[in-house]
């Protein structure tokens, strides 16, 4: 064998050999010698002086405005387009932005906003009253299936789609008075929710000229229906953006990163990071690393791995931030009797038969079989507080002292015992729980559900299966096939008819799915979404509250809790539940090294 | 055969395979209900209600027939479709995330395939001496090593414990804002030939910076694989009669082996090696996830997962045309190393 030849050889060896030595002694460190190295001192370099670097995981779905529904899309778009008004600082106002002042006329459906002179569009154009009035119909006329303009539509026109009411109704919600917009309320008791709407993503205002020039809606009457409920990416503005906001688009790299650029000639005080990034990155190590790298200023921490976090003098936690979200497991009224998770569909020990949940026995002793406090402990690591109802805190006529239930076995046993007559208590039960595979918080709160009823009666028999979310979760769960199904809502605006309806009206978005029909709930709800008067108001959904409990048509969960990691060069945060924009108010905020 | 009527008739052959191949995902896929394929337009919970719209807009309940026949008449028109997961056409998809792909492929198949043939020449020079102990050792090592493991712990390592040596992803953060600067052009979106083009060094070195760990992560773990096969080629080669004759004419070891031996004892290699690149241009997820080098593999993942059919469709197109032309490019090298073989007619 030549020299030569073996030499090149052996030189691959050893480096393999290199390789295999460095690697080892990684993995044999033992656990006691690992505890001690997390203890030192990390120190995470001050990097990127000049930008703001967030890492992240999900990228958004669209820079549209009036398409985006999703908190990715919605976080990019309130850092490039603004709105006529925003949250004050941290207080539950809202603050002239785009206009410099409003009212409420006489009427009481109508508001004027007079808008702010010597703003400018990224491309340069300036702000008129046309491109607000423009901005509002064009995101009505769009109105996508599964998108968030339905708020808008119910405000405004007083239906769920703005095709059936028309453009004239359209046309007519938004006019333009000299330097004002008028906008036109469906309700008069609209009129404070329209505010907090009107803050929303989903009301920036964009150059109706740069629009109209890249081919989009012209603002007649003759091409709307052309721009109505448009099929996805057709829109220009789907990853092109033209605001006037403090940042503006320098490159959208889908699944990468979405890079902003500071604008110059932004008419309020000037942005504080040259740039703003927001990196999409799936897996946890590797964000972690480039956290404590000091590359990012930011990071989303999962819950299961807030531990790792813990300990790190460079890093900067912000915890217990009250999330205006609401978690509940819902109880399925009228199942499908082709469900497969129902096992043989009668009260015979072996399954359940598809009214089950409608007994009021066997839901109370469902509740009482829960355990809210290894619930937020295990499935949460505390980041969250229980809630008896949808009208959670934040909320307006939130009741802190409604009443909520506890885990009591010894009560569950009575409800169950009561519920069906005694067969369920004589007979037992069977059927099978779904949960979000690798969702941590839900599989804890099958488990615990189903360990309490094996407690409580060795014949109710509960299975867990994991399941994908969209293959086999929402197919059952439209089709009333799952007996019992979890699911979260965040607010779209801060009022608790955004909570109530979804969880308690026979039409609402979640409660429609499990089929609870309740005709005094459904006319208490549409009495307080209407009502004028605040103390009448209160009534309402203090007794909306007592409902949930009385009535029981699911199991309330929690509010979660959020938390924000940033590293110590990052000062000027703040909260606003309101609406808590992601990652922070970045227009606020800072980075120094010192 | 002629060379030219060869290509043509090889090329020919692409037709049917990727009707084939695009038949049977479609098939597949439309064993998922309309709900189902609909919840890849429904990302928030919020916007359940909506399914029976979005079934409608996008036309998921019409028959099997009737969709794959207006998915193929939009392909032959150049509309590969909109790939929802990314929110791009699928062609711009393709576009976008192949040079990511392409250049692990550039960097991880030379040091793949050279490693592997030095070892795999060493280990059959040295059979059943220490040397061919070692080296069979640790491609098994190798082989077995996890790459989700292997790659992380080459992170933590080298990114953390070393403070950012070696980092994730493609760019440093200044790296990218120069790269997307007007007055750098992106020829290829291959960060290193688009620095060599653009003759900016720093970006060229951070571009490197950022390759070597996932191409060490990707070598060690295949570089095994050529190993082993170029040892048991080599030890059949050795074994020939023509190699006892030039031995016994007194000719070099060297020449013995370089010349002689290791030339056939490259064929089988060869044709391994086009399918590695091919491979490796196609995409490998889990070391595009660890060190966030987004590409092929990334992508095709996620509309795996997430049901994105146009994007998975689109996959399956591009992946079956790369491996009719690797194929093709592999059977042309073929007859440039082994002169006895002719195109489409074997060895004469």
């Amino acid at each position: 064998m030549s020299k030569r030849f073996s030499k090149m050889g052996w030189i691959v060896l050893v480096a393999l050999l290199c390789l295999a030595l460095v690697a080892l002694p990684a993995c044999t460190t033992p656990p006691a010698e690992q505890e001690e190295e997390e203890e030192e001192e990390i120190s995470i370099p001050f990097k990127n002086p000049n930008e703001f670097i967030e890492m992240t995981i999900g990228g958004p779905e669209c820079l549209d405005p009036a398409w985006g529904y999703d908190t990715a899309s919605g976080q990019q778009t309130t850092l490039i387009y603004q709105t006529l008004v925003w949250w004050d600082g941290t207080s539950s106002n809202v603050k002239p932005v785009l206009c410099t002042d409003y009212e409420l006329l006489p009427d009481g459906v109508t508001y004027r906003f007079t808008i702010r002179e010597g703003v400018k569009f990224h491309d340069g154009g300036d702000l008129t009253p046309e491109d607000v009035e423009y901005s509002f119909e064009r995101t009505l006329v769009q109105d996508r299936a599964g998108g968030p303009v339905w708020m808008l539509d119910e405000e405004l026109l007083g239906v769920y789609d703005s095709a059936d009411a028309g453009f004239a109704a359209i046309d007519a919600a938004i006019e333009v008075d000299g330097g004002d917009v008028l906008i036109t309320l469906a309700d008069p008791a609209w009129a404070i929710p329209f505010l907090q709407v009107a803050a929303g993503p989903w009301c920036s205002i964009v150059d109706k000229e740069w629009c109209v020039a890249n081919g989009e809606w012209d603002g007649t009457e003759a091409t709307w229906m052309d721009f109505h409920n448009p099929e996805s990416g057709t829109s220009y503005l789907w990853d092109e953006a033209n605001g006037t906001g403090p940042w503006m688009l320098e490159e959208w790299d889908p699944g990468n990163q979405v890079k902003l650029l500071r604008f110059d000639d932004y008419w309020g005080d000037p942005a504080p990071f040259e740039r703003v990034i927001t990196q999409q990155v799936d897996e946890w190590t590797t964000r972690k690393l480039a956290f404590l790298a000091g590359d990012v200023d930011c990071v989303y921490v999962p819950l299961t791995y807030i531990d790792e976090m813990d300990g790190i003098d460079d890093v900067q936690l912000i915890k217990d931030l009250p999330n205006l979200t609401f978690d509940a497991f819902f109880m399925t009224f009228d199942l499908d009797p082709t469900s497969d998770y129902i096992g043989s569909g009668q009260l015979d020990g072996e399954g359940i038969p598809t009214d089950f949940f409608s007994d009021i026995d066997v839901r109370k002793g469902m509740n009482y079989a829960f355990d809210w406090v290894t619930y937020l402990a295990d499935g949460l690591s505390g980041e969250g507080e229980q809630r008896g109802s949808p009208v959670i805190q934040g909320l307006t006529y939130f009741n802190p002292n409604a009443k909520m239930y506890s885990k009591d076995l010894d009560k569950a046993a009575e409800h169950f015992q009561a519920a069906w007559g005694g067969e369920v208590w004589t007979k037992g039960f069977k059927f099978t729980l779904l949960y979000n595979s690798g969702n941590i918080a839900r599989k804890t709160a099958c488990s615990i559900l189903a360990e309490n009823l094996v407690k409580i009666n060795p014949l109710f028999q509960v299975q867990l299966q994991p399941a994908d979310w969209g293959t086999v979760m929402v197919p059952n769960l439209v089709t009333y096939k799952m007996p019992m199904f979890q699911i979260g809502w965040m607010a779209d605006y801060p009022d608790p008819d955004n909570f109530v309806y979804p969880f308690m009206h026979s039409t609402g978005t979640f409660s429609h799915f499990q089929g609870y029909n309740n005709p005094e709930v459904d006319a208490l709800i549409e009495a307080g979404k209407l009502e004028l008067d605040p103390v009448a108001r209160e009534a309402i959904y203090l007794e909306l509250q007592d409902w949930y409990y009385d009535d029981a048509p699911g199991i309330a969960l929690c509010q979660p809790f959020a938390r924000r990691y940033f590293t110590k060069y990052i000062s000027g945060f703040y909260y606003n539940p309101m609406n808590p924009v992601y990652p922070g108010p970045l227009w606020d905020m800072s980075k120094s090294e010192s | 055969m002629e060379l030219r009527s060869y290509i043509v008739r090889r090329l020919l052959l692409l037709i049917p395979v990727l009707f084939g191949v695009t038949l049977f995902i479609f098939g597949v896929t439309m064993l998922f209900s309309p709900t189902q394929r609909a919840t890849l337009y429904v990302r928030d919970p919020r916007q359940l209600a909506d399914l029976p719209a979005v079934i409608e807009l996008y036309h998921l309940d019409a028959p099997f027939v009737v969709q794959y026949g207006s998915w193929v008449s939009q392909v032959v028109t150049g509309n590969l479709g909109w790939s929802r997961i990314v929110s791009m056409p699928v062609w711009e998809a393709i576009w976008h995330y192949l040079p990511a792909s392409l250049e692990l492929a550039i960097f991880a198949t030379p040091v793949i395939i050279l490693a592997g043939i030095a070892l795999g020449t060493t280990a059959a020079a040295h059979k059943d001496k220490p040397a061919d102990h070692i080296t069979r050792v640790l491609a098994i090592f190798g082989w077995s090593l996890p790459t989700f493991w292997f790659g992380l712990l080459l992170l933590m390592i080298f990114y953390g414990l070393f403070r950012g040596f070696l980092p994730p992803g493609r760019l440093s953060v200044q790296m990218d804002i120069l790269v997307g600067a007007s007055d750098f052009i992106r020829y290829t979106h291959i960060n290193t030939l688009d620095a060599i083009l653009n003759l900016n060094g720093p970006v060229l070195l951070d571009a490197i910076r950022h390759l070597i760990l996932p191409v060490i992560t990707l070598s060690v773990v295949q570089v095994a694989f050529i190993m082993r096969l170029m040892r048991s080629s080599m030890l059949e080669a050795l074994g020939k009669g023509y190699i006892l004759t030039a031995k016994a004419k007194g000719l070099d070891q060297r020449v013995v082996v370089n010349r002689h031996a290791r030339r056939n004892a490259l064929i089988p290699v060869i044709t391994v090696s086009g399918y590695l690149f091919a491979a490796l241009a196609n995409g490998v997820v889990i070391t595009e996830t660890i060190f966030n080098f987004k590409g092929m593999g990334w992508w095709a993942w996620q509309a795996a997962v997430n049901l994105d059919i146009p994007a998975v469709l689109g996959f399956a197109l591009f992946n079956a045309c790369l491996f009719v032309l690797v194929n093709l490019v592999v059977d042309i090298l073929y007859t440039r190393v082994d002169p006895r073989v002719r195109l489409g007619q074997g060895i004469q």
